[in-house]
C-alpha cells in the first residue's frame, strides 16, 4: 500500500511550485518547467481523488474481505 | 425458610453422626458432613473483596482468593461461569462475588463457587487504571515521540469497534462526511466483557500485520469506567503500542481517558472526532486543488502578458528601431544617388571615384606591402652588386685568355700558312720534308691557309 509520495506531501510540492512562480524569481525557462509540472501535478492529484471510491468493507474470522452495504453493518448486539 | 438453626461446630451427636454410625467419624465423613452442611447453609452469598493468587487453569476455571484488610477466601469460578463474566479477573480488582459456600474434601478447605461477579466501585478499578497508567508510563509508552503521524489521505482506513454501536455510525458518518469517497475497513469485535480485550488487540495486530490499512480507529462509544476497561488492558495496549500503523483511539466520551487513548498515536475525544482526525474534508481538498491551479494558470499568464509588453516596448526601442533607421536612410541614399546618376552627374562621380582610387593607391595605405616593396628593391640591389662583382672578375679573367690566345695564334702553323706557306703530306698522312720522300705518281696532299687541295707527282 506504499506510495511514492503521499497526497499530502504532493499538495505541498504544487504549492511551493505556485508560490515560486508567484515571487517571479525564475528565469522564463525554469519559469515553463515548473508550470508544466504544476499542471502535471494538479492532474495527478485530481486523478488520486476521483480514482478513490466509497466502499466499506468488513474483515472476516477467516481474513476475508466482505463488502458491506452501505446501510447497518448489523451483526450482533453487543453494547 | 423455616429451618432449625444448629451450631455448626457445637457439639451435638445426633445430627453430626450419620445414621447408624458409632464412633468416631472418617476425616472424608466429617468433611463431607461439613460440606453438606455449608451448601445448606450458604447457597448463596454475596461477598466484597479484592482478587489475589488469581490463576485461569488450563480447563477455563478459574481460581482466586478474596481477601479484605484481615481475612481471605478461596474462590473458584467454573469454566461455564467464567465465560460469563463480563470483565478479566486479575490481582488487584476489587469485585463483588455472588455464590455458595462448599468445601474441597480432599483438602478439607472451604471455599466459595462463584457463580457471579462484578467489579466493585470506582476506587477499585481506579486505583487499578492508575497502577497499570503509571506501569506503561514508566515503560515510556506514552511519549510523543513515539507518535506516529497521521496520513494525510489514507487509501484505507481500518476500524476496530463494535459492529452494532453508536460509534461505528458516528465514525463512518463523520468519515463519509468529510470525504465522500474513503474505503473503511470494519473489523467487527467485542468491546466489553470478558475476551473483549483479546477480541480488540488481535484485531489491530490482523489489520497491521496483513497491512490492510493505513489508519485505524480503535475505539467505542460512552460507558461506565467497567463497560470501558478492556481499553485499559494489557492486550490492547499493547497490540497498539506494537502496531506499525497508526492508531487513533476513540473511547468513551471526553471525560473518559482510556490507557489505549493514551498509548495510540492520536486520541479522539469522540468518534466523530475520530473521523474528522483520519480523512481531510474532500470539499475543501478539491477547492484548493482548483485554487493552485487558478493561481499556476494565472502566475504564468501574468507571466507571458509582462514579457509579450516587453518584448512590444523592447520592439519600439531605440536600439531596435535604428538599424531599421539606418536602413531606410540607407535606402534614400541610394534612391537620391541614383536619381541624380539619372541627372547625369556621372563625371562627378568618376572624380570621387577617382579620388577614392588615389587614396586607395597611397602608400599609407598600402604600407605593408609598399615596405615588403621596398625590402624587395633592396635584395635586388644587393644581388645586382654581387654579381656585378663576379662578372667584372669573371672579364678580367676573359680578357687575359684572349691575349693568350693571340699570342699563342702567332705561333701556330696556321699564320705560317697565312704568310704564303704551305705543308704537303703523303697519303698517309706524313709529312713530306725533302723531294726524297715522295716518287713519281704519290698522291700528295697539299694544305694551305684556306684549305687543300690533291696533286700527284709528276717528276
Amino acid at each position: 500500500m506504499a506510495k511514492k509520495a503521499g497526497f499530502e506531501d504532493r499538495l505541498a510540492e504544487l504549492e511551493q511550485i505556485v508560490a515560486s512562480l508567484e515571487d517571479g524569481e525564475l528565469s522564463l525557462e525554469q519559469a515553463v518547467e515548473h508550470y508544466q509540472k504544476g499542471i502535471k501535478l494538479h492532474r495527478e492529484l485530481r486523478g488520486h481523488l476521483e480514482r478513490m471510491e466509497k466502499r466499506i468493507e468488513q474483515l472476516t474470522a477467516d481474513d476475508r474481505l466482505v463488502d458491506l452495504d452501505d446501510g447497518d453493518p448489523a451483526t450482533e448486539d453487543e453494547d | 425458610m423455616p429451618q432449625r438453626r444448629r451450631p455448626l461446630f457445637g457439639y451435638d451427636p445426633e445430627l453430626a453422626r450419620p445414621q447408624g454410625a458409632a464412633g468416631p467419624l472418617t476425616i472424608s465423613e466429617l468433611n463431607r458432613l461439613v460440606r453438606g452442611r455449608l451448601e445448606s447453609d450458604f447457597p448463596r452469598v454475596e461477598v466484597r473483596g479484592e482478587i489475589s493468587n488469581f490463576s485461569a487453569a488450563a480447563s477455563g476455571h478459574l481460581y482466586f482468593s478474596l481477601k479484605d484488610a484481615e481475612a481471605q477466601l478461596d474462590a473458584v469460578v467454573w469454566r461455564g461461569s467464567a465465560a460469563r463474566l463480563d470483565f478479566r479477573p486479575e490481582d488487584g480488582l476489587e469485585v463483588v462475588a455472588r455464590g455458595r459456600l462448599s468445601l474441597f474434601e480432599p483438602r478439607g478447605r472451604f471455599q466459595m463457587i462463584v457463580e457471579a461477579m462484578r467489579l466493585e466501585g470506582r476506587g477499585g478499578l481506579e486505583a487499578r487504571f492508575l497502577a497499570l497508567k503509571a506501569h506503561y508510563q514508566a515503560l515510556g509508552w506514552f511519549a510523543a515521540e513515539l507518535k506516529k503521524p497521521l496520513p494525510f489521505l489514507p487509501a484505507v482506513i481500518g476500524l476496530v469497534t463494535s459492529a452494532t454501536g453508536a460509534a461505528v455510525h458516528d465514525v463512518l458518518r463523520s468519515i463519509y462526511d468529510r470525504f465522500p469517497r474513503a474505503h473503511v475497513r470494519l473489523v467487527p469485535v467485542r468491546v466489553q466483557g470478558r475476551g473483549a480485550a483479546e477480541e480488540i488487540a488481535a484485531a489491530i495486530d490482523r489489520l497491521d500485520r496483513l497491512g490492510l490499512c493505513e489508519v485505524m480507529i480503535v475505539g467505542r462509544g460512552g460507558g461506565s469506567l467497567e463497560d470501558l476497561w478492556a481499553f485499559n488492558e494489557a492486550p490492547v495496549v499493547e497490540a497498539i503500542h506494537r502496531a506499525r500503523t497508526p492508531i487513533v483511539s476513540a473511547v468513551g466520551h471526553e471525560v473518559d481517558v482510556s490507557l489505549a487513548d493514551l498509548v495510540a498515536d492520536f486520541r479522539a475525544l469522540t468518534p466523530t472526532a475520530a473521523g474528522e482526525a483520519v480523512v481531510p474534508c474532500l470539499l475543501d481538498l478539491e477547492d484548493q486543488l482548483a485554487r493552485e491551479r487558478r493561481k499556476l494558470g494565472r502566475t504564468m499568464g501574468d507571466r507571458l502578458r509582462r514579457l509579450r509588453l516587453e518584448l512590444d516596448s523592447l520592439g519600439r526601442s531605440w536600439a531596435l528601431r535604428e538599424p531599421l533607421n539606418l536602413l531606410h536612410r540607407t535606402d534614400q541614399r541610394l534612391d537620391d544617388l541614383r536619381r541624380r546618376l539619372a541627372e547625369g552627374l556621372r563625371g562627378r562621380l568618376r572624380l570621387v571615384q577617382r579620388r577614392l582610387d588615389a587614396l586607395a593607391a597611397a602608400p599609407a595605405l598600402r604600407d605593408p606591402r609598399h615596405r615588403l616593396e621596398r625590402e624587395r628593391a633592396r635584395l635586388d640591389g644587393l644581388r645586382l652588386r654581387l654579381e656585378g662583382r663576379l662578372r667584372s672578375g669573371l672579364d678580367r679573367a676573359a680578357a687575359t685568355l684572349e691575349r693568350q690566345e693571340r699570342l699563342l695564334e702567332g705561333l701556330s702553323p696556321l699564320r705560317v700558312l697565312e704568310r704564303g706557306y704551305s705543308i704537303t703530306r703523303r697519303a698517309d698522312g706524313g709529312l713530306i720534308r725533302s723531294t726524297t720522300e715522295v716518287a713519281p705518281g704519290d698522291r700528295v696532299s697539299t694544305r694551305l691557309a684556306d684549305g687543300e687541295f690533291e696533286s700527284r707527282v709528276e717528276a
